[in-house]
This record gives structure tokens, sequence and C-alpha cells, in this order.
């Protein structure tokens, strides 16, 4: 995961984003990125409170890892870099939790609209009532 | 500040013996045990979830003991390394705001 300068341009980022993935395309097997985008930083880094986050996916051999992160070093837009091990089996456990907890959450909003489609009828009848 | 409800209670409150009956509950029952959160959702703790490991970060920024979280062993010591590690991208902070 790299954390650029979120304080910089959209365009000045994407640059940036893509100069890596272009690094990676060429010395290992680039998957996917993943961007997170802008997001508030925990606390501020180089007098910067914005970082825009990016997750890069690949597979590649451990120098890859030195160069890139030599690269990461020497750039002034980049705030944090992280390199870790994926971990496959937890990766696809999460995404299968957080399906499942997105599937509970959107059934619970489609019963709550579904009670709340019955109640003004019922709430309507003891107002009336009253106004009588 | 208002004072909110602690989500880990501390040990003095949580071990409070009102009853002086010895820690068990008044029906006579044992208290019930916490359960890991991580082992019952089949997961292990990761860094990139901000809004999980964000409840087992106390008001001053630490790290929870899993005395009071209830985590298991092995999911405390994963726990520990995600929070360091979004701790170090600046997911979460090292100390909150209004200690600062």
């Amino acid at each position: 995961m790299i954390v650029f300068d979120g304080t910089q341009s959209d365009d000045v980022l994407h640059k940036e984003q893509a100069q890596i993935e272009e690094f990676l395309k060429q010395n290992a097997v680039f998957e996917k990125t993943d961007v997170w985008g802008k997001r508030g930083l925990g606390y501020p880094i180089k007098k910067k409170r914005l970082g825009y986050y990016c997750l890069f996916l690949y597979e590649g051999e451990g120098d890859v890892i030195g160069s890139l992160e030599r690269q990461m070093k020497l750039n002034e837009r980049v705030l944090r870099y992280l390199t870790v091990v994926r971990n496959l089996k937890n990766d696809a456990a999460r995404a299968a939790f957080f399906a499942r907890r997105e599937k509970a959450i959107e059934e619970a909003a489609a019963a709550g609209k579904a009670a709340a489609a019955h109640a003004p009828a019922a709430e309507a009848a003891p107002a009336a009532e009253q106004t009588k | 500040m208002e004072m909110r409800e602690r989500r880990f209670p501390r040990r003095r409150e949580r071990d409070r013996d009102d009853d002086n009956d010895g820690g068990r509950m008044s029906m006579g029952r044992k208290r019930m045990k916490k359960v890991c959160w991580f082992e019952l959702n089949h997961i292990e703790p990761d860094y990139k979830d901000i809004k999980i490991i964000s409840r087992y970060i106390s008001e001053r920024g630490k790290i929870v003991p899993r005395r009071l979280s209830g985590v298991t062993a092995k999911n405390q010591r994963r726990l520990a390394k995600a929070i360091k590690r979004a701790r170090h991208l600046g997911l979460v902070s090292f100390v909150s705001e209004n200690i600062k």
C-alpha cells in the first residue's frame, strides 16, 4: 500500500499511480490496484493532513520490492508505503464476511422499509380517532 | 468532557462483587465467558479493516488488552500487528486527538 500526498491534484496523483503500475507490469506479475482515494490521515505526516491511498496487488521476487521501495523513498509525494505478504486465505474469508454482512444490512433495510410502509396506515387510525 | 460508557469495562467495575457471592451471578450461574469476535466470524485481524480494528483501540489510542476484549491470544498478536501497520500508514492515530 502506498499513501501519496493528498493535497496534490488528481492528475498528478493518477500519474504517480500509473507510474507505479507500469513499473510493476514490467518487473512483476501485476494483478490490480485497489484505489481507496483521498482520506484524512490519523495524524499529520510531513505537515499534510490528507492522503491518497492505493493498494497495489502483485506477485514478484524480493528484488522488485527493494527497487520499488527505493523509488518510494526518493519520491517526495509519497508519505508512507508498506509492503506485506498477502494472506490469500484470510482475504477470501474477509471478502465472504463483508459480502455476508452487506447482504444482511440490505435485508434489514428492506424489512425496515416494508414495516414502514405498513406503519403509517396503522398510525393513521388512532390519529383519526383522536381528532374525533 | 462528557463521560461515555466504556466498551470494555474496567476490571474493578467488571469484577465488582456487590452481592459478595464470589463472582457468581445471583441465579447461581457463572459469569458468561467473552467470545473472540474474530473466531466467531472466522476472519483474522487485518490492517485494512479500520472499522473493525478501531474497536480494539481505547480512547487514548492504546491497544485494548485481551483480558477486556476477550480476543484469543493468537488473534491478539495478529491484531497488535494490524494496529501497528495501520498506525504507520496513518489510517489510525497513535494518540487520540483530544489528548494531544
